[in-house]
C-alpha cells in the first residue's frame, strides 16, 4: 500500500472511533525536525497518489518534477498571464501543461499531516484548545481538504460542542464530494450527533 | 541751644530712625510677606511641577499601546511563496542579509534558495523554536524545507508587527524596555550627553562647567550641560512653548524626577522618550521607532556603527539628519565611535574601522507602523467591542490577526496602478476616482487585506468599511439562488422572460427597468439571464417568487442591514459597504455555510497569556445543491457573460466564480468574485456620488484581475452534492441530449429537477468546442 495512505489509515480509523478509544498518538511535536522516523514521511518516500476516488475540490493535480509528493491542498498554481495591455504585473509568466484528467484525493500534505498528528497528540493530553489551534492553522493551510474538518468536528464533540461539530460535520461533507470512506465518516459522526 | 539743637537734632534724627526705622519695618515686613508669599507659591510651584513632571512620567511609563501583529508566515514544502516574496516578509521582519545566516534574525536570499536563522516566536498555541532553516524554490513554489539538515513538515516565522493602538493623541511609540536595550547604546548615549549620569542628581554643575568651559575653548556653542534627566524633562513638553518659564522650571523638575525615580527607571523613560527625527507631519520619538525608521530593523539587531549614529543623533536630528545631511550625519557617529574608542568601550582600532563604514541607512523608511491603516481600522473596530480603549491603548495587549501583508501589498498595488490607467484613458471624467477592497480566504472567512483609499496610507475615510453604496447586480444571485432552492419549479435551464414590465413601488409610482443594452432579449435559460445579467430577466423572476422570498435569501448569506420590500431591491438598490458584500460571497464561496468574517485570530495579555480567542465559526444557510448552481452560473459568468474579458488574461485551466455590479448612471462599479484561495470584492466610484464612465466589467473587474494575477490563485473546484447531476442538454429544446450535438451544453440539476425527455441528435464522435468550459469542471 501506498505509504501515504497507510500513514491516513491510521489516522482514519481514529478520527472514527474517538469517544471510544483513547488516541495512541504520542509524537514530538515540538520540533519536527527531530521526528523524522517517527509518523511524518519525508516526501523522498513517497509515490504514486492511490487511485481516484472522488474529485478532490482543492487539486487540479500537481505535474512533472512534483508529482512525486501530491499536495492535496496546494496545487499547482502557474499559468500563463496575458495581460490585456502590457502594465507592470509581476506575476510569472510559466506555460502549463493540458489540464489534468483526472484528480485524486491525495491525501493531506505532509504539512497538514504533521498538524493534524501535532493535534491529535495535544487532545489526548487534554489540551483541547491547543488542539484547536493547531487545527484551525491546518486549515488554514488548506482550507478545502475534508479530513480537516472532520478532525475538527470530532474534537468540538469531544469538547462537547456539539453544534458546532454538527456545522463541521456538514461543511466537511459539502466538501467530501461522495468519496465514499470520508462520506461514511462524516454520515458516522452525524449519525452520532444524533444519538447522543 | 546746641544741646537743644542736638537734643532736638536727636530728636529729630530719633523721629527720624523711628520713622525711617518704621519705615524699614514695614519694609521688612513687606519682604517678610512677599517673601513667605513666594516661598507659598515657589513650594505651591513645586507641588505643581513635582505633580505635573510625575503624572506626565507615569502616564508615558505605563500607557502601553496593543500590538497588532499580521499573520505568522506559514512554511511548508509545497506552498505557493516565491523566494523574493519571502525576502520581503524577511525584510519586513528586520532580518539582516549576510552571507553566512548563523545567528537568529540573520538570512541569506538566492533566487532558488533562501538560508535563515529563525527568532523564534510565543504563539498562543505554544512556541515556535528558533532555528535554522533551509527553503528551496521552484516553480513559483517552496519545493523543499529543513533544519539542521532534516526535513521539516511546517515552520512559521514570527508575524510582523504591524501597528498599534495609541491613545487618542495618536502617538505612536515602538516601546523598549531597557533590558532589551543593547548596552552599547547606553554607554554611548552617557558617554556624549552625561558623562556623570549615574551619580548626579538630576543636574550636573560639573557638566554644566564642563559644556562652559568646551563651549569657551571652541567660540562657539559646541555642547550643552543638560543631563539626561533634563532632556528627557524638555521633551516631555517639546510640543509646549519652549518659554523662558519652561526653561527655568526644568532644572527643579529634573531633581524632582530623581528624588522619585531610580536612574533605570530615568533612563528607559529616556530612551522611549527622545526626538530622534520627523517623518513628514509624525515625530520620531525613542529609540526604538528611530531605530525602524533609519535602519528598517529592531534595536536590539543593530550594529555598533548604527547605535553610534542613533546615539549621536540626539543632539540634532534635523541638523544631522543621516538621509539629507549624510556627510554631517557621518561626522557625527565618527566623533561617538571616537569618544567610545576614548573610554575604552571599544577598542580605538575598531572604532577607526567602523568610522569608515558607510552610515547604512535605509533609503526610504520602511516604517511599518500605520501601514496598512484601513485594515487596523477594521481590527479596531472588531476589538472596540469587546475592549475598552484605555485597556487597548494602555495594557500592551498582543492582537494576532490574519492580515497578509504580501496580498495587502499587491492589493494597494493592484487598485493604484489599475486607477490610474484608468484616469489616463478616460481623463477628467474619471478625476478624483476612488476605490475600496477587500480580501478574505474565501473558505475560513479570514480577511487577508482591506485597502480603503487609492492612496493606501492614507488615514481618512475607509472606504472599504464606510462607503455604503447601491450593490446594483451584485444582489442577483440571492435572486437566483432563492429560485433554485424550489427545484421543483426552477432549474438553470428554466426559461425566463427577459421582456419588459413595469412595477408598482410602495407609494404607488411606476418603475420600468431597463437592460444596459436597452434590449429586450426575449426566452433566456435562467443561468444566463443570471451570468448575462439581464435586468427585465431579474425584476421577472424576483417578481414571480415574491420580494419576501428574495429578501430571506439576502438575510442567510449575511446581510444584516434592513432590506426595503420594494421591487428596485431586485436589481441593487440594497446599499452595502465592500465588507458587507465579501460576507455575502463568502457564504456562496463556502457552500452555503455563512462564515462571519474575521480579522483577529487572538488577543494576548502583555504577559502572554489568552484573553481571547476567535475559533471558525459557521452556520449553514443552504442546502449545498442551489449554491452548487449558482457556483455554476458565476463561474459562467466569468466564462461567457459579462465579465468573460477576463479569461483574456487567465488560461481555461483557472476555475474562478464572480459578479459584476454596475448602478445607475455607472456611479458605481463592483465586482465580487472568488478562487480556491481567495475572495475579492472591489467598488470604484466617486465620492460625490458622480456618474462614471466605468461599468462593472471595464471598472472594478480589472483591478480584480489585475490582484489575482499577482496573487497566483488556486482554481476553484465547485464539488457538486451528492444530489446534484450533470447532463447534456439542449436547452432550446428542453430535453436531455448528446454529447457533441448542436447546442449540446453539460448542465447541474437537483436530481428530480431535471428535463425528462430525450433526444438523440445521432452524432457518435463528440466534437469539442473552445467555450465548453464546464467539462472542466472534472477535469475533462
Amino acid at each position: 500500500m501506498n505509504p501515504m495512505l497507510s500513514k491516513m489509515l491510521p489516522l482514519g480509523l481514529l478520527l472514527l472511533l474517538a469517544g471510544c478509544a483513547a488516541p495512541n498518538y504520542n509524537v514530538p511535536i515540538e520540533d519536527r525536525s527531530q521526528r523524522s522516523s517517527t509518523g511524518t514521511i519525508s516526501p523522498s518516500t513517497r509515490v504514486d497518489p492511490p487511485p481516484p476516488s472522488y474529485p478532490q475540490p482543492d487539486s487540479p493535480a500537481t505535474s512533472g518534477s512534483e508529482s512525486d509528493y501530491p499536495q492535496a491542498g496546494e496545487p499547482a498554481r502557474s499559468y500563463p498571464v496575458e495581460p490585456i495591455e502590457p502594465i507592470e504585473s509581476s506575476a510569472p509568466v510559466v506555460p502549463q501543461q493540458a489540464p489534468p484528467s483526472s484528480v485524486t484525493y491525495a491525501g493531506p500534505s505532509p504539512a497538514l499531516l504533521a498538524l493534524m498528528e501535532k493535534a491529535d497528540a495535544m487532545e489526548s493530553r487534554g489540551d483541547m484548545r491547543g488542539a484547536l489551534a493547531q487545527l484551525e492553522r491546518a486549515q488554514r493551510i488548506s482550507p478545502r481538504d475534508p479530513m480537516v474538518y472532520l478532525q475538527l468536528a470530532r474534537l468540538r464533540l469531544h469538547m462537547n460542542d456539539r453544534t458546532r461539530a454538527k456545522q463541521l460535520a456538514q461543511r466537511g461533507l459539502s466538501l467530501a464530494g461522495g468519496d465514499p470512506d470520508l462520506t461514511a465518516a462524516f454520515q458516522a459522526l452525524l449519525a452520532e450527533l444524533k444519538r447522543r | 541751644m546746641a544741646k537743644k539743637s542736638v537734643k532736638s537734632k536727636a530728636a529729630a534724627a530719633k523721629a527720624g530712625k523711628a520713622k525711617k526705622s518704621g519705615q524699614r519695618r514695614s519694609l521688612w515686613g513687606l519682604l517678610f510677606k512677599l517673601g513667605l508669599a513666594l516661598s507659598v507659591l515657589a513650594a505651591l510651584g513645586l507641588v505643581y511641577l513635582d505633580a505635573s513632571i510625575r503624572s506626565k512620567f507615569e502616564g508615558k511609563r505605563w500607557a502601553l499601546p496593543a500590538k497588532v501583529y499580521a499573520r505568522p508566515l506559514e512554511l511548508y514544502a509545497g506552498r505557493d511563496l516565491r523566494a523574493d516574496e519571502l525576502a520581503i516578509e524577511l525584510k519586513q521582519l528586520g532580518y539582516r542579509m549576510v552571507d553566512r545566516p548563523r545567528r537568529p534574525g540573520e538570512a541569506k536570499v538566492q533566487s532558488w534558495r533562501v538560508e535563515l536563522v529563525s527568532r523564534g516566536f510565543e504563539f498562543a498555541d505554544g512556541a515556535e523554536p528558533s532555528r535554522p532553516l533551509d527553503l528551496r524554490f521552484g516553480d513559483g513554489r517552496l519545493q523543499t524545507l529543513s533544519s539542521g539538515g532534516r526535513s521539516l513538515a511546517v515552520a512559521r516565522l514570527e508575524p510582523v508587527l504591524v501597528g498599534g493602538i495609541y491613545p487618542a493623541d495618536n502617538e505612536d511609540r515602538e516601546l523598549v524596555k531597557l533590558d532589551q536595550v543593547p548596552e552599547t547604546l547606553v554607554q554611548a548615549l552617557i558617554a556624549v550627553e552625561d558623562r556623570n549620569f549615574y551619580t548626579h542628581h538630576g543636574i550636573s554643575l560639573k557638566g554644566i562647567a564642563r559644556a562652559m568651559w568646551a563651549n569657551v575653548r571652541a567660540g562657539r556653542l559646541v555642547q550643552g550641560g543638560s543631563t539626561l534627566t533634563q532632556q528627557l524633562v524638555k521633551n516631555y513638553f517639546l510640543t509646549s512653548e519652549r518659554s523662558l518659564a519652561r526653561k527655568l522650571t526644568e532644572a527643579p523638575m529634573a531633581m524632582l524626577l530623581e528624588l522619585h525615580y531610580s536612574k533605570d527607571e530615568i533612563l528607559q523613560a529616556y530612551l522611549n522618550e527622545v526626538y530622534l527625527g520627523q517623518a513628514g507631519s509624525r515625530a520620531i520619538h525613542g529609540f526604538g521607532l528611530a531605530s525602524n525608521y533609519y535602519f528598517g530593523r529592531p534595536l536590539d539587531s543593530l550594529s555598533v556603527d548604527q547605535l553610534a549614529l542613533l546615539a549621536g543623533l540626539v543632539k540634532g536630528p534635523s541638523y544631522y539628519d543621516p538621509r539629507r545631511r549624510p556627510e554631517r550625519a557621518t561626522q557625527r557617529r565618527n566623533l561617538v565611535l571616537k569618544l567610545l574608542g576614548q573610554q575604552g568601550l571599544i577598542s580605538e582600532a575598531q572604532a577607526e574601522q567602523l568610522s569608515r563604514r558607510p552610515l547604512g541607512v535605509v533609503a526610504k523608511s520602511s516604517l511599518t507602523k500605520g501601514a496598512f491603516p484601513a485594515y487596523l481600522d477594521l481590527v479596531k473596530r472588531q476589538l472596540r467591542k469587546e475592549y475598552r480603549q484605555e485597556d487597548l491603548s494602555s495594557e500592551g495587549l498582543q492582537v494576532f490577526t490574519s492580515l497578509d501583508p504580501i496580498v495587502q501589498r499587491q492589493a494597494e498595488a493592484s487598485l493604484k496602478q489599475v486607477t490610474a490607467r484608468l484616469q489616463k484613458h478616460h481623463g477628467k471624467k474619471l478625476k478624483g476616482l476612488q476605490g475600496a477592497m477587500v480580501v478574505a480566504n474565501s473558505q475560513t472567512g479570514e480577511v487577508v487585506a482591506v485597502v480603503g483609499d487609492r492612496e493606501p496610507r492614507y488615514q481618512g475615510f475607509n472606504r472599504a468599511l464606510d462607503a455604503i453604496r447601491p450593490i446594483g447586480s451584485l444582489v442577483k444571485p440571492a435572486v437566483y439562488l432563492a429560485a433554485l432552492e424550489r427545484p421543483e419549479q426552477y432549474t438553470l435551464s428554466t426559461p425566463i422572460e427577459d421582456q419588459p414590465l413595469q412595477l408598482q413601488n410602495p407609494d404607488g409610482s411606476v418603475w420600468s427597468p431597463n437592460n444596459f443594452d436597452k434590449k429586450a432579449h426575449g426566452r433566456v435559460p435562467l443561468h444566463q439571464a443570471l451570468s448575462r445579467s439581464y435586468n427585465l430577466a431579474t425584476a421577472n423572476l424576483g417578481m414571480d417568487q415574491g420580494m419576501a422570498r428574495v429578501i430571506d435569501a439576502l438575510e442567510r448569506l449575511g446581510v444584516r442591514r434592513d432590506i426595503k420590500p420594494y421591487p428596485a431591491t431586485l436589481l441593487g438598490s440594497l446599499s452595502l459597504s465592500p465588507l458587507e458584500v465579501s460576507q455575502l460571497y463568502q457564504t456562496i464561496a463556502a457552500n452555503g455555510f455563512e462564515t462571519p468574517q474575521r480579522a483577529i485570530r487572538s488577543v494576548l495579555t502583555a504577559e502572554g497569556s489568552l484573553l481571547s480567542s476567535y475559533p471558525f465559526e459557521l452556520q449553514q444557510q443552504f442546502d449545498p445543491a442551489p449554491i452548487h448552481l449558482i457556483q455554476y452560473a458565476l463561474q459562467e459568468t466569468v466564462r461567457e457573460g459579462t465579465a468573460k474579458s477576463l479569461y483574456r488574461r487567465f488560461p481555461d485551466s483557472l476555475n474562478m466564480a464572480g459578479k459584476t455590479g454596475t448602478t445607475n448612471d455607472q456611479r458605481d462599479s463592483w465586482f465580487a468574485g472568488f478562487t480556491g484561495d481567495y475572495l475579492a470584492v472591489v467598488w470604484l466610484g466617486h465620492d460625490d456620488n458622480r456618474p462614471t464612465p466605468l461599468t462593472g466589467s471595464s471598472g472594478a473587474l480589472q483591478v480584480w484581475a489585475e490582484l489575482m494575477a499577482k496573487l497566483r490563485p488556486a482554481s476553484y473546484q465547485a464539488v457538486p452534492p451528492p444530489d446534484v447531476q450533470y447532463l447534456w442538454v439542449d436547452e432550446s429544446l428542453g430535453v436531455q441530449t448528446e454529447q457533441g450535438c448542436p447546442n449540446a451544453r453539460l448542465v447541474p440539476y437537483i436530481v428530480g429537477s431535471e428535463p425528462q425527455r430525450k433526444h438523440d441528435c445521432g452524432i457518435q464522435a463528440p466534437v469539442r468546442r473552445a467555450s465548453d468550459w464546464f467539462r472542466r469542471l472534472f477535469g475533462g
